[in-house]
This record gives structure tokens, C-alpha cells and sequence, in this order.
């Protein structure tokens, strides 16, 4: 069937229903989508936008997430810490590096929707979380010591890692099955690394590097994975030396 | 989104109810919710004088320079991957199709960034992008080998050459001069597709290309020879033209290192600046002419004697004479162009005013403009500069502060 014939035939289709029909705009179908991690069509992809932004920060409530609010980022100058100055190749960072979609669906009316609801977040005029936000990523990594408390290091699980990773020790709740199961994957794979080779005599100092590196870098700097790197503003140095706590080796 | 797909879009979604219910139709949208909110940059008087984009190669951004006003007006970031050095280098403006290309050599971190980094590979392939001249939005990308260095647009803008300084391919291939070449990568300029990948010598760097488009000439650093590349057959050809009478018997240690490329306006002479990692006494690098209608060096167009490194020069409008930066003792020279060559002034310049000077263009309005990369200390963020220089006194005539490690200049606008 040409492509013409295919719109006749739909066109047929809608008016015999009957149906009671309702006009939305595009942004309402951009807020469900920016929801929903089957976006990107990866059946690898846990991630929704809003699995790692909030709309605004009365919505972010007591959450450490690693992106910044939505609310204004169509207006805002710069994203990534400045690392890049237009909207479509920030979100094209998060689209691909996290989420494992493909940059063409962007452009494409799942895409287009979601840019919609970026726009309708800051209407014309507006200023409200229009200012560049403050990013500070920590591009070299050193072990954060040994103060770290682990009974506050639970807390800041449960407001910056549990979303993805689940519950510590057992990983129940966590995005999916790829997701590191914390802090037991993290000592599995690294404990027995040969840690002279990169300068380390203290394998516990060693393991809080390791854990801070993974969480300040994510997915990049050397490491893989899709995980997004947390700034010192979405978690302070002092609340990533209480989560290395968490990670020690036997 | 076109019309014709609006409606689809917006007829199939409402059929995906049951007949009877409520269905949503979403309105079609059609501007793209992409499009930049405007200029990353502003050209403040129409572009008349002209500007200066000049990459920093530690610092992820291009700088702008206004050339009539004498400052800087913006610093663009243009990396393409995140939290990393993604290393702009040298970089090609073409207005007519208002794009920006640029090689980022993605170089390894000075400093592990952790102890995982540590561990991994320190090449990863280079990136040329194409971004908007006024916008700066990412236009398209191709990936490249690892360590690009210079880069060309071809006259007719339609072919991009990416050469690749790469000494650790010759240090990973002793002994296999096969395996020890880079390659010359050339890529569509509309579309970003790689069209050619030649082998041509060891870590080549600057680059020039003929005026009729079909012959490129490259510094080929690991062989102490000039790369002559054709693209005028089916195929391309290449042909190494050895400095002295035989190809460098090391690749990782040469005894000249012919780095830097400099082209004669008419395209009849190529020089080439060396930088011999070991330099004996007496022997700070040569330049050399090479003259492309006889194909052969011309040592009567030469220079041992120069009190520093020769690196990226520029010709005089009339041809006569060419400046040349020198590094070691920060220095320019101006030389003649004809044989015998002489070295008219080895002018220093101010510590102030300029580290480690690397590249001297002519500039739209008349004067010179010298790149100079300062001291590369990303931690301290220490800038660079760019210096205008009065084209007959090569006094300063403006001092601009670009970003950390600046490497290259490109202008648009202005009367030239």
C-alpha cells in the first residue's frame, strides 16, 4: 500500500469509530515519554529522563540525582558544566551515553515531543531555572580516606544510588539486570587488581578510589558502563567519602 | 517534521484507541524543539574587520577573536565527549556552508584520572566534527584515527585531509615500517563520510595542498621525508621524498622530525620545519624548501642557523619573504623566499607577550597574527595568546588571551 492510500485508509478508520477526540499539545506526549525508558527503543535502557532529572527542585525534594532540573534548561546557556552550549547535543549526551539510543530518533516525533516539553518547561519570557547550573565534574581521582561514616553513607545510598542500584548488599529493586549489585560487584571485580601497578600500596584506599572514580566519572574517563557521573554539587565530596565507606575489601 | 508525516503521526495516534473512547490527537510541531535559541557568538560590527577562531587544544573551546575591536568576544566549547581532553587542533572554516570542522585528538590524560583509567588504553581514536560557524551546533562528526594533527579543507571545500601525528603507532610496530605509517584520512565535507584511508609514512603532521586541489604534501616526522599524495588518478599514489638521500633509519627517533608545513601561495614551493627530538649541537631544526615543479628539495633554500625550532609560517603578500615562529629561544624570523635563502631578522618576542609561539598567519586586515601556546599548564589554567603583529616593524599591535593551549588560527570576514 503506497503511503498515500495508508493515509486514506486511516483517515477511514478514525471517522468511522466515532470516536470523541482530544487535542494535546505535543508536550503533554513529551511529559509520558520523558518517563518512560522504552524512549529510546533499547530493551538494554532502564533509564528514563526522569530517572536521573527532576522536573524542578521542589520535585527533587531531598534526592541527589546527577542531572540538573528540566525546568528552564530550554533557556539555559550551557549544559554539562559548559561542556556544551546547545540543547539537542546535551540531551543527544544522556540519549546515547546512558540511555543507548540512536542520535536520528532524536529528530524523530518520539524526539520531537520530548523537545516540546522542554520548551513548554520554560515558556517564552520565562526565567525560572534559565541560569547556566553550576557543574564541578572531579576529573581526577584520588582516594577520598578513611573518615567516611558508614551509617550516613546509608542515607546518601538511599538518596543518590538506591533509584538505580537498589537496596545495598542485594541489589533488590535495582533498574535491571545489567545493574551493578553494590558494593559486592565492585570488590569482586577489583579487589584482587594488582594495585602497585597503579600506585597503591592500601587496597581499602585502593577500593574507595575505585568506588569514587566510578561514581565521580560514570561511564567515562576510562571507565564504561551507562552510569552518569555525579558533580561535587549533586553529591559533596564529604557524602562521597561516607559512601566509600561502604566499599571495603576482604 | 514534514506535513505529510504530521498528519500520519497525528491520524495514527488517533486511531490507537477502541472505537467509542477518547482519543488524543497531539498537535504536530513544526519548527524542530532543537533548534539553537540563536548565535552562540555575535559579530559586532557586521564582520568588516574580520575574526580570528583560534582552537584550545587543552581547554576544549574555540576562542573568537574580533579583529577590529582587538579582543577576545567569545570561547565556545566543542568537545564531543564528556569530562574528557577531547584536544581541538588545527581547525578549517568554510562560510559558504557556514561550518566550522576541527580534529579533537582525544589525548591521554597528563594525570591518570583514577586508578581504573589507569589501567586502560591511552589511544582512542581521534574525532572530526563539523559544527555551525554561527551557532556552533554539532553539524557531524566522523571518527579518524588516533592522534590527528593537521587538517585541510580542499580548494574546492568539498574533501577534508586529516593527517595523524601518531608515534605510538611506530613505537607499537618496531622494525615494521608497513605498520609504523599513519594514515591520511580524507572524509566528505557535506556528508562526513570517510572516503579514503591512505597509509603514507610515519606520524605525518602539517599539511598542504596543491592550488588545483589534487596533490597533498605532508611532513612526514618518523621518515625525515616530505609525503607527496596524489588524487589526480583513479587511486591515490604516494611518493616519500627522503630530506637527505635515505629514509630515517629510526621512525621513533629522526634525525630531522619535519613537523610543520608551510605553502607558497602559487603552490610552487613547500617548506618544511623540523624538530628533531634529539637535536645535536649546533642543529636546532632545519628549514627547507621544496619545489613542487621539479619535485625535489632545494638546499639552496635552506636554514640550519636559526636560533630556534621553525614551526608553522606565513608568506609576505608579495611572495618575497616568509616569517617563520621559532621555539626554544621564542623568536620570529623572516627569511627570503628566493635562492639563496637569507634570514633577514630573528626578532625575539616578549616572555609577556608570548610562550612558545607555533604558528604565524596573515591576517584579512593586513598584519600577522602569531599563536603562541603559553605554558600548556591546564591545572593553573594558564592561557595562551594571540599576538597581531604590524606586518614591516612586527611590533605588537594587539595582544588577545585565548584559552589553554592555543593551536591554530583561521579567520573569516574581512577585506582579504
Amino acid at each position: 500500500m503506497s503511503p498515500r492510500a495508508s493515509l486514506v485508509a486511516l483517515a477511514l478508520a478514525a471517522a468511522s469509530c466515532g470516536d470523541t477526540e482530544r487535542l494535546a499539545p505535543l508536550a503533554e506526549r513529551g511529559a509520558l515519554l520523558a518517563a518512560d525508558a522504552r524512549v529510546t527503543r533499547s530493551q538494554y535502557n532502564g533509564f528514563s529522563c526522569l530517572t536521573c532529572h527532576a522536573v524542578s527542585p521542589a520535585a527533587q525534594g531531598q534526592r541527589a540525582l546527577p542531572g540538573a532540573t528540566l525546568q528552564g534548561a530550554a533557556r539555559r546557556p550551557s549544559f554539562w558544566g559548559g561542556e556544551v552550549t546547545n540543547l539537542r547535543e546535551a540531551v543527544e549526551r544522556c540519549w546515547t551515553g546512558f540511555m543507548r539510543g540512536v542520535p536520528a530518533d532524536l529528530d524523530g516525533p518520539d524526539g520531537q515531543a520530548i523537545g516540546a516539553w522542554l520548551d513548554a518547561l520554560a515558556p517564552e519570557g520565562s526565567t525560572e531555572g534559565a541560569a547556566a547550573v553550576t557543574t564541578t565534574w572531579t576529573r581526577v581521582v584520588r582516594d577520598p580516606g578513611e573518615g567516611g561514616d558508614r551509617a550516613r553513607a546509608q542515607a546518601v545510598w538511599g538518596r543518590a544510588c538506591a533509584t538505580c542500584h537498589g537496596a545495598l548488599e542485594t541489589g533488590a529493586g535495582r533498574l535491571g539486570p545489567l545493574v551493578s549489585v553494590l558494593p559486592r560487584d565492585t570488590i569482586t571485580e577489583h579487589c584482587d587488581d594488582d594495585i602497585a601497578a597503579v600506585g597503591y600500596t592500601d587496597r581499602q584506599a585502593y577500593i574507595r578510589a575505585i568506588a569514587t572514580e566510578k561514581t565521580r566519572h560514570g561511564s567515562f574517563l576510562g571507565y564504561a558502563g551507562v552510569m552518569p557521573p555525579f558533580s561535587t554539587e549533586a553529591l559533596s565530596d564529604d557524602e562521597m567519602r561516607d559512601l566509600a565507606a561502604l566499599f571495603r575489601c576482604p | 517534521m514534514t506535513p505529510t508525516r504530521s498528519l500520519a503521526f497525528a491520524i495514527a495516534a488517533s486511531t490507537l484507541g477502541a472505537c467509542g473512547e477518547e482519543v488524543t490527537r497531539y498537535a504536530p510541531r513544526d519548527a524542530s524543539a532543537w533548534d539553537a535559541r540563536g548565535a552562540a557568538w555575535e559579530a559586532p560590527d557586521g564582520g568588516a574587520a574580520g575574526y580570528g577562531f583560534v582552537t584550545n587544544s587543552l581547554m576544549n573551546s574555540v576562542s573568537i577573536l574580533d579583529l577590529a575591536a582587538g579582543r577576545t568576544i567569545a570561547t565556545i566549547p566543542v568537545g564531543v565527549v564528556p569530562l574528557a581532553e577531547n584536544g581541538p587542533h588545527h581547525l578549517a572554516l568554510d562560510p559558504a556552508s557556514n561550518a566550522l570542522f576541527m580534529p579533537l585528538s582525544m589525548p591521554p590524560a597528563a594525570v591518570p584520572s583514577g586508578p581504573h583509567a589507569a589501567h586502560g588504553s591511552s589511544t582512542r581514536p581521534g574525532v572530526l566534527v563539523k559544527r555551525a560557524l554561527d551557532d556552533f551546533r554539532l553539524l557531524g562528526r566522523a571518527d579518524v584515527d588516533a592522534n590527528p594533527g593537521d587538517m585541510l579543507l580542499s580548494p574546492d571545500r568539498r574533501r577534508i585531509f586529516v593527517s595523524h601525528f601518531d608515534l605510538l603507532r611506530a613505537q607499537a610496530n618496531p622494525g615494521n615500517r608497513e605498520a609504523q605509517r599513519s594514515n591520511l584520512v580524507v572524509v566528505d565535507a557535506r556528508t562526513m563520510e570517510r572516503t579514503h584511508t591512505v597509509p603514507v609514512c610515519v606520524a605525518a603532521h602539517g599539511m598542504v595542498v596543491s592550488p588545483d586541489g589534487n596533490t597533498v604534501y605532508m611532513a612526514c616526522y618518523g621518515d625525515d621525508a616530505l609525503g607527496v599524495v596524489s588524487f589526480a588518478g583513479p587511486s591515490p599514489t604516494v611518493r616519500l621524498v627522503p630530506i637527505r638521500n635515505e629514509l630515517a633509519q629510526n621512525p621513533t627517533a629522526p634525525t630531522y622530525g619535519p613537523y610543520a608545513i608551510t605553502a607558497s601561495p602559487d603552490g610552487t614551493t613547500v617548506w618544511l620545519s623540523c624538530s628533531p627530538p634529539n637535536p645535536s649541537a649546533g642543529s636546532r631544526g632545519l628549514l627547507i624548501a621544496f619545489d613542487t615543479r621539479t619535485q625535489s628539495f632545494d638546499t639552496a633554500r635552506a636554514a640550519t642557523g636559526l636560533i630556534g625550532t621553525p614551526l608553522f609560517g606565513a608568506y609576505a603578500p608579495d611572495g618575497s619573504t616568509m616569517l617563520v615562529p621559532l621555539q626554544g629561544r621564542d623568536a620570529i624570523a623572516r627569511v627570503t623566499t628566493a635562492a639563496p635563502l637569507r634570514v633577514l631578522e630573528q626578532t625575539p618576542v616578549r616572555g609577556a607577550d608570548c610562550v612558545l609561539p607555533h604558528q604565524i598567519s596573515l591576517g584579512p586586515d593586513g598584519r600577522y597574527y602569531l599563536v603562541c601556546e603559553g605554558t600548556h599548564d591546564r591545572l593553573r589554567q594558564e592561557r595562551g595568546t594571540v599576538l597581531a603583529l604590524d606586518p614591516d616593524t612586527l611590533a605588537v599591535t594587539a595582544r588577545y588571551e585565548v584559552g589553554v593551549y592555543p593551536d591554530a588560527i583561521s579567520f573569516l570576514g574581512g577585506a582579504r
